[in-house]
C-alpha cells in the first residue's frame, strides 16, 4: 500500500534525478520545516554524512544519509565539498570529495538557499558574525531600547532572566554587560576588566536595569586616565568606589558651575608652568603623607617639598593640608569631566 | 427540498498539515494515478516496488536464518510461513508473528520483514511472517483464516522454534493490521490461541470508509479512499460496506473488544485510517482493556516506508521499539 509512493533514497546522477532536488526543498519550505530537516535532506539525497557550521553554534549541526543526527567536534576536511553564505557566517560541507557531480551541486545550493531561509525566518534578519555580539550589548544597554528587545538581547547572550551584571564601558570600544556574582567589597570586578583595559565599570544591577548601570560606567570611565607619568591617574574607575562623587558627575554637564569654578582654571595654569606638574598633583591628591607621596614619583622628599612650595604660590593654596588636599581631589575630578564632555 | 433528494455537497474539510520531511519526499515523485478498474488497481500494487530486502540483508550479519515452515489449512491449503530465527541458542525466545502490507491484493512474508526484523533482533525474538493467500484469486475469508491458522501454527511449533508461548506478539501492518486485528478477534472467540500483545502499525480496519478522516484524506493521502474502495471490493466483493461483513473479516466493525490482548494502535494525522483507528483503540478503553495509541503528526500512510530517515519515522520505530520492550518485559 506504501508501494503507491516510492521510497526516497539517495539520488542517482547518472540516472538524470538531480532535478528531484528542488521538489524536495521547495517542500520542506513550504511546510515551514526546521534546519535540522533541512540539512537532513542535504545528507539523504546526496548519500554522505552533511553538517552546517554557523555562528553562535558550538558544534556542526550534523545527519549522516540514514537521517541520524550525529553531531561530532572533528572535521571538517579541507577535500570536502563546501558552500557558503557570503558574508561566510553559513557553512554547508558534505562529507565527500569533490569536485560536485550534478546532484551533489544541486543538494548544495538548494540547501544553502534553503538553510538561509530557515536561519533568517527563526534569528531575524541575518547579521555578519562579528557585527552581532555588538549589536546585542548594545541594544541591552540602551535605555530607549524596550524592555521586551532587551529581554531577547539578553537571553540571545546567554543572560539568564534574574542575573546580576555590570555593565563595563571600554575607552573606544562598546560597553558590554558581564555578569557576576557579587561579592563583598566588590572583588567580583576583577572578572570584568580586561587586563590593560582602560575602562568604567558600573554597578550590580538585575539585567533589565543593565542601561543603568551603562549610564553610570559611561560616566566612570571619564574619570579615568591614561595612567603614564605624564598623565596619571587609576585606568580603571568603578562606580562602587565613586560613592556620592558619581552623582557631581552625572551632574556636570548640565551644571555650567562646576565648570566655571576658578580652581579648575587654577589647576590647568599649573598644569602648563613644568611637566612635573600634573603628576606632583596627582601623587599628592592620591596618597596620604609626603613621603608616600615622594615615593609614587620615585623623588627625594625635598625635592618633593620645593615642588609644592612652588605649587602653593601657583595654586594660592595649600595642597598638603587636610582640606587643601581634598579641594586639589574635587578639582582634578571636575577637571576629568570637563576634558571629556561632548 | 423533499426527504429523498441527495444532501447538498459539502466542502471537503481540510487535512492536517504534512510533516515537512515526509510531504517532501513525496514531492519528489510523480503524481498519483486514480484507478479505473479492479485489473489496473491489482496489477499496479502488485508491480511496484514493494521494498523487499534481499536474503542477505535479512540475515542481519549472520545474526538470523531464514527457513520456510508448512501448515496444513482446514481447507487443505499448504500454507508457507517463513521463519526467521535468531542463531544464538538462548531458548525459550519471543516470537513477532508477523502479518505484511499490500492492500489484500499484493505483497509477500518479506515484505517489510526487515524493519519487522530489527525489532525483534533487540529482543532476540523469533519472527513468523505468514503467506496468507491474496484476494481478489482468494476472498474473505480466506486471508484471515490463513492468517489465523499461521498463528495456530507458530504456537504448535514453539517448541520445535525455541518460543516461548506466553510472550508471541503479533504485528500487522495496514492491510495486514487488519488481518492480524481480526486473527485476535477469532482467536478470542475460538478459545486460543492467547497472544500476549497485538501491535498494529496503520491497520485496515473497516470496509466501510465512511468516517471523518476518510473523507478528509481524499487526495491527500497516497492511500486515499479511492484505493481503499477498492481494496475492500477485492476482498469482499459485493459485500463491501453492505451488512453481510463480520467482525473478523472487518475488525473496525467490531463493538465490542473486551477479552484481546494490550494492543499498540499507530497511525498517521493525515492517513485515511485515523478516524477507525482512534475508534478501535477508545472501543479497547471501553472494555476495559490495555491499548496504547499513536497518531503521529503530519504522517500520511506509509510515511516511514516512504521517508524512512525523517525524524518521524525514526520517532515511530523508537515507540514501536519501546512498546515492543515492554510488553515482553525486557
Amino acid at each position: 500500500m506504501h508501494q503507491l509512493a516510492g521510497r526516497l533514497t539517495a539520488l542517482d546522477p547518472d540516472a538524470g534525478e538531480a532535478l528531484r532536488v528542488i521538489p524536495y526543498f521547495d517542500e520542506l519550505l513550504n511546510q515551514r520545516a526546521g534546519l535540522e530537516s533541512v540539512v537532513r535532506g542535504i545528507a539523504v539525497l546526496s548519500g554522505a554524512p552533511a553538517r552546517l557550521i554557523t555562528e553562535g553554534r558550538r558544534l556542526p549541526l550534523r545527519v549522516l544519509p540514514d537521517g541520524r543526527r550525529d553531531d561530532v567536534v572533528t572535521g571538517p576536511d579541507d577535500a570536502w565539498q563546501q558552500v557558503s553564505s557570503a558574508d561566510g557566517g553559513i557553512v554547508l560541507c558534505l562529507e565527500r570529495p569533490g569536485p560536485s557531480g550534478p546532484v551533489d551541486a544541486m543538494v548544495l545550493e538548494r540547501g544553502l538557499q534553503a538553510v538561509r531561509t530557515v536561519h533568517e525566518r527563526t534569528h531575524g534578519r541575518y547579521r555578519a558574525p562579528g557585527d552581532r555580539a555588538g549589536e546585542l550589548h548594545e541594544v541591552l544597554t540602551d535605555p530607549d531600547a524596550g524592555a521586551v528587545s532587551r529581554a531577547h538581547a539578553a537571553r540571545q547572550l546567554g543572560l539568564a532572566t534574574d542575573q546580576l551584571v555590570r555593565v563595563v564601558c571600554p575607552l573606544g570600544g562598546t560597553a558590554r554587560v558581564v555578569a557576576v556574582v557579587p561579592t563583598m567589597a566588590g572583588a567580583d570586578v576583577a572578572a570584568t576588566a580586561v587586563p590593560g583595559e582602560r575602562c568604567g565599570v558600573g554597578p550590580v544591577v538585575p539585567v533589565e536595569r543593565a542601561p543603568e548601570s551603562a549610564r553610570d560606567a559611561r560616566l566612570a570611565l571619564r574619570l579615568t586616565a591614561p595612567g603614564t607619568a605624564a598623565e596619571p591617574g587609576s585606568r580603571v574607575v568603578v562606580v562602587d568606589d565613586l560613592g556620592a562623587a558619581i552623582a557631581i558627575a552625572a551632574s556636570f554637564d548640565a551644571t555650567p558651575a562646576w565648570r566655571e569654578h576658578p580652581d579648575l582654571a587654577a589647576v590647568r595654569a599649573a598644569a602648563a608652568h613644568a611637566a612635573w606638574v600634573p603628576g606632583t598633583l596627582s601623587a599628592v591628591a592620591s596618597t596620604d603623607s609626603l613621603r608616600s607621596a615622594a615615593a609614587a614619583l620615585v623623588v627625594h622628599h625635598s625635592t618633593l617639598q620645593k615642588r609644592l612650595a612652588t605649587l602653593e604660590k601657583l595654586l594660592a593654596w595649600d595642597v598638603l593640608s587636610t582640606h587643601g588636599r581634598f579641594r586639589l581631589q574635587v578639582a582634578l575630578m571636575l577637571l576629568r569631566l570637563d576634558d571629556t564632555r561632548d | 427540498m423533499t426527504s429523498d433528494s441527495p444532501p447538498l455537497p459539502t466542502r471537503r474539510p481540510v487535512a492536517p498539515p504534512l510533516d515537512p520531511e515526509a510531504s517532501a519526499a513525496l514531492a519528489t515523485q510523480p503524481p498519483r494515478q486514480h484507478t479505473e478498474d479492479m485489473a489496473t488497481f491489482v496489477s499496479r500494487l502488485r508491480g511496484a516496488d514493494s521494498f523487499e530486502a534481499s536474503d542477505e540483508e535479512l540475515a542481519l550479519g549472520g545474526r538470523y536464518r531464514l527457513r520456510e515452515v508448512t501448515t496444513t489449512c482446514p481447507d487443505g491449503h499448504a500454507l508457507r510461513l517463513l521463519v526467521a530465527e535468531p542463531a544464538s541458542i538462548d531458548w525459550p525466545r519471543p516470537a513477532l508473528y508477523y502479518v505484511h502490507t499490500g492492500g489484500m491484493v499484493s505483497g509477500t512474508p518479506k515484505t517489510g520483514l526487515l524493519d519487522v526484523l530489527t525489532m525483534a533482533d533487540e529482543v532476540g525474538g523469533v519472527v513468523v511472517s505468514v503467506d496468507y493467500r491474496l484476494a481478489p484469486e482468494n476472498p474473505d475469508p480466506t486471508p484471515v483464516e490463513d492468517t489465523y491458522a499461521g498463528l495456530c501454527a507458530t504456537f504448535e511449533l514453539a517448541a520445535p522454534l525455541g518460543i516461548d508461548p506466553e510472550r508471541v506478539v503479533m504485528v500487522g501492518a495496514s492491510a495486514g493490521g487488519g488481518l492480524a486485528a481480526g486473527a485476535a478477534l477469532l482467536a478470542r472467540d475460538r478459545g486460543g490461541p492467547v497472544a500476549a500483545a497485538l501491535m498494529l502499525l496503520n491497520p485496515m480496519l473497516d470496509d466501510r470508509s465512511d468516517t471523518f478522516s476518510a473523507e478528509q484524506m481524499v487526495d491527500v493521502d497516497p492511500w486515499d479512499r479511492d484505493a481503499n474502495v477498492w481494496a475492500w471490493r477485492a476482498l469482499l466483493g459485493d459485500r463491501a460496506a453492505g451488512a453481510e461483513v463480520s467482525e473478523a473479516s472487518a475488525p473496525g466493525r467490531a463493538t465490542d473488544l473486551a477479552g484481546l490482548p494490550q494492543v499498540l494502535v499507530c497511525v498517521g494525522s493525515v492517513e485515511t485510517f485515523r478516524d477507525e483507528s482512534v475508534r478501535f483503540a477508545q472501543r479497547i478503553w471501553e472494555a476495559g482493556g490495555a491499548a496504547e495509541l499513536r497518531v503521529w503528526p503530519g504522517g500520511f500512510h506509509g510515511y516511514e516506508f516512504v521517508a524512512p530517515h525523517s525524524r518521524l519515522a525514526q520517532e515511530t520505530w523508537a515507540a514501536r521499539r519501546s512498546w515492543l520492550r515492554r510488553v515482553l518485559a525486557e
